[in-house]
């Protein structure tokens, strides 16, 4: 009944406590998630007008102004995984939370039975309870550009295109699918690899690689320019580079820059080859 | 036989698919990223103010108006300030000129880390030129790339006139600096910070030569010499807490001032000097 009484005038926050701090504008209010480093949250809306100094002066804190609205500090993150669901990419930031349910970072990591408790435009707030309500641990879900994602792995220095990342076992289901499907999946291998040996394209099968991979994003009918010498020079068609490539007319230290683009790569990420073969199919 | 491992891995997948949807639907939902960043309102109508004072020559006020917009988090405040500052601090002498440049390229560094494309278009030509500050092509094109993000209209030719100046190492760095500045890993400042005095060290004398020269706790330095010196301190001598000696490099020497630097730390020390 006292409590009828009681309204809060005011709410500090300890910058030094925050390990993950999230704002949202919605109409005139603001919106403000923060994660402690204790594992705790706190979550709650203000007005924006008469709060925008308190807020500026957080964020001049966390050394966030003028460069984001949300910051997640790197001494509670886990890890961060990266993955593809129904076309979009996502990365799912798993807090480090002081308690015993930490789920493997792994694929599976969305199937997971998360609870939304905060949500805003760039990231919603995902908390797993374990055994007991006072285990639980948190993630950040956020929606990633597929453009800005090679770039976010390589300043990240995320490890790509892993061949073998660890399953998560979430029920019996799952097993009996998981065992299913590989069965079926070993079968086809086995027969596509005893078809592709018997017609003598065996180790032609086999040629998959992460470079191949990252090769294919360039178009091969794309023109680059050469950057040798502290000169600029081209464009060149892929087949024009691989010619000159072949006669010995390309610098060691030759970088290229395919139309469009600003990025300087070296010979080795041009899909010489590729261009090479479609010329023969021609 | 073809035909068949098609069949059957089309089977294995479609039986996969009809698995997973009787399974419980994923809790999450989704929504597209807006963008975090936003731009500060704040201290616009103080830019305003400061334009016109600028334009009726009142540098000095403008100066001002443009710093306190950049201090309430305004970039295209603090890339005014830095602009402005620059040509004042360019036509300055001596310990102003150092001051002057200093305080520029603070304001520049903000609104470039800010977003702001012609602060990173102003810091890559000084890295260039290297007359202002020392020159790093290296930076000066990561700043360029990182212009170039900021604002896509800036003609490729801009960045190949920076390009050519480096080898094919030294571009693979500046575009891998870019990518970790744009990922929000900004460098601390473009400049090493100056302070103003350094209570462990004490000019006692000066005289013009050939060269300038100073006499720095009771060392004689002229310009780029570096030498130990003990640091002026309160404590007896022989005393057990005396100070270490300090390793001091003179980088700059001008009539009014000495620049120094000392091993070990990353600011530098402007002491007044007063050979008149």
């Amino acid at each position: 009944m006292a409590s009828n009484n009681h309204k809060v005038h005011a709410l500090e926050i300890n910058a030094d406590m925050i390990g993950a701090l999230f704002t949202d504008r919605v109409g005139d209010r603001l919106r403000v998630f923060c994660f402690y480093l204790n594992g705790d949250t706190g979550q709650f809306d203000v007005p924006e007008e008469e709060n925008r100094d308190s807020l500026h002066n957080l964020f001049a804190k966390l050394d966030m102004v003028g460069q984001c609205t949300s910051v997640i500090l790197d001494k509670v993150v886990r890890g961060r995984i990266y993955v593809e669901r129904d076309g979009n990419l996502f990365s799912y930031t798993l807090l480090a939370t002081p308690s015993d349910v930490l789920p493997s970072i792994n694929v599976e990591i969305y199937n997971l039975p998360w609870k939304t408790v905060w949500m805003s435009q760039e990231a919603q707030v995902l908390r797993l309870v374990g055994a007991g309500n006072s285990v639980h641990c948190y993630a950040i879900c956020s929606p990633v550009n597929d453009v800005d994602a090679p770039a976010l792995y390589r300043s990240s220095n995320a490890f790509v295109n892993p061949l073998s990342v660890p399953m998560k076992v979430s029920s019996p289901n799952h097993w009996v699918r998981q065992a299913v499907v590989a069965s079926l999946l070993i079968v086809c291998l086995g027969l596509g690899w005893w078809l592709g040996y018997s017609y003598g394209h065996g180790a032609g099968a086999m040629r998959v690689s992460a470079r191949g991979a990252r090769l294919s994003q360039i178009n091969v009918t794309a023109k680059v320019h050469m950057l040798a010498n502290r000169n600029i020079t081209g464009p060149y068609t892929m087949k024009d580079l691989g010619r000159m490539n072949e006669e010995g007319k390309i610098p060691a230290d030759a970088m290229f820059r395919v139309e469009g683009s600003t990025e300087w790569l070296p010979l080795t990420e041009m899909p010489l080859n590729s261009a090479a073969s479609i010329t023969e199919v021609k | 036989m073809k035909a068949v491992t098609l069949v059957i891995l089309i089977a294995a997948l479609a039986f996969d698919r009809v698995v997973a949807e009787k399974l419980p639907a994923k809790p999450v939902k989704t929504q597209h990223a807006g963008k975090i960043a936003e731009t500060e309102k704040a201290g616009d109508d103080l830019i305003f103010c400061g334009a016109k004072l600028e334009r009726e020559g009142q540098a000095e006020s403008a100066l001002q108006l443009y710093g306190q917009a950049a201090a309430v988090g305004n970039r295209e405040g603090a890339f005014r300030a830095g602009h402005l500052g620059l040509e004042r601090a360019i036509q300055a002498k001596g310990k102003a000129r150092i001051l002057g440049l200093d305080m520029a390229f603070r304001y520049l560094h903000q609104a470039a880390t800010n977003g702001h494309p012609d602060a990173c278009l102003h810091l890559a030509q000084a890295l260039r030129d290297g007359s202002e500050i020392t020159k790093d092509l290296t930076q000066a094109y990561a700043w360029m790339v990182t212009a170039q993000k900021f604002d896509p209209s800036i003609p490729i030719t801009v960045l190949d006139q920076f390009v050519v100046d480096l080898d094919a190492a030294a571009l693979q760095e500046a575009q891998v600096i870019s990518r970790r500045w744009l990922s929000g890993n900004w460098p601390e400042r473009v400049t090493p910070r100056i302070i103003e005095g350094d209570s462990r060290l004490k000019i006692s004398g000066g005289f013009r030569g050939a060269k300038i020269g100073v006499l720095i706790n009771r060392k004689t330095f002229m310009l780029g010499d570096s030498a130990f010196v003990t640091p002026v301190t309160t404590a007896p001598k022989g005393s057990k807490n005396a100070p270490a000696e300090l390793e001091i490099t003179c980088t700059a020497i001008g009539p009014d001032f000495v620049l120094i630097s000392i091993a070990g730390e990353t600011d530098l020390r402007l002491l007044s000097l007063d050979l008149d």
